[in-house]
């Protein structure tokens, strides 16, 4: 989907949203979430193009690849994270949207330790050697 | 997985919503508790398949 069709899709399902959110607001929140499902999923191939391009760059440098791994890993958890959170406060419920995004903060956390650990070594080699 | 599928969900909303009207105007209050959430369901189970579907690509595109 081009960015024009996604632009004109958006704009039509907003309107949608609003004719149903007076009825039956729970569809309005439905809509929305449908709406993030099908955007992201025609997006994603093209991120994915992005950071293979970066991670082609950053080996062609001569970075080893795993570091490269948690970047990417927290993107994806970022975008999932950011998902529930705004389908969350769509519904009106911001306490479950901020629980999600400690969960997600955690996530993304766990994930960059191997690279806080390569750090520390790193930073002992230099004190040591 | 397409676009037309914005437009069945905002139908069911607007099909329950007439279906939630009639019913109780005509008394039946129960009967359009239970249109409402058989109407909720069905729309919660064809959104979740497309969840599914989402965080399986993301998944697969960030090696999570």
């Amino acid at each position: 989907m081009g960015i024009y069709t996604i632009a004109g899709f958006v704009i039509a399902a907003v309107f949608l949203s609003l004719a149903v959110k007076s009825y039956r607001p729970e569809y309005s929140v439905f809509i929305g979430l449908i709406v993030t499902v099908l955007i992201v999923v025609s997006v994603l191939p093209d991120i994915s193009r992005l950071f293979n391009f970066i991670s082609d760059t950053m080996a062609r440098s001569g970075t080893a690849a795993q570091w490269m791994q948690p970047m990417l890993k927290g993107l994806g958890i970022g975008i999932v994270t950011e998902i529930a959170a705004d389908t969350c406060r769509d519904a009106g419920e911001n306490s479950m949207a901020s629980r999600v995004e400690l969960a997600g903060k955690v996530a993304i956390m766990i994930v960059a330790l191997p690279l806080a650990e390569g750090v520390l070594s790193l930073v002992s080699q230099l004190v040591n050697g | 997985m397409d676009v037309n599928l914005i437009f069945k969900i905002a139908a069911i909303g607007i099909i329950v919503s007439v279906l939630n009207q009639v019913l109780i105007k005509s008394g039946r209050e129960e009967q359009a508790m239970m249109t409402t959430l058989v109407g909720l369901i069905v729309v919660l189970l064809m959104v979740i398949k497309e969840v599914k579907y989402l965080f399986d690509i993301v998944k697969s595109t960030f090696g999570l």
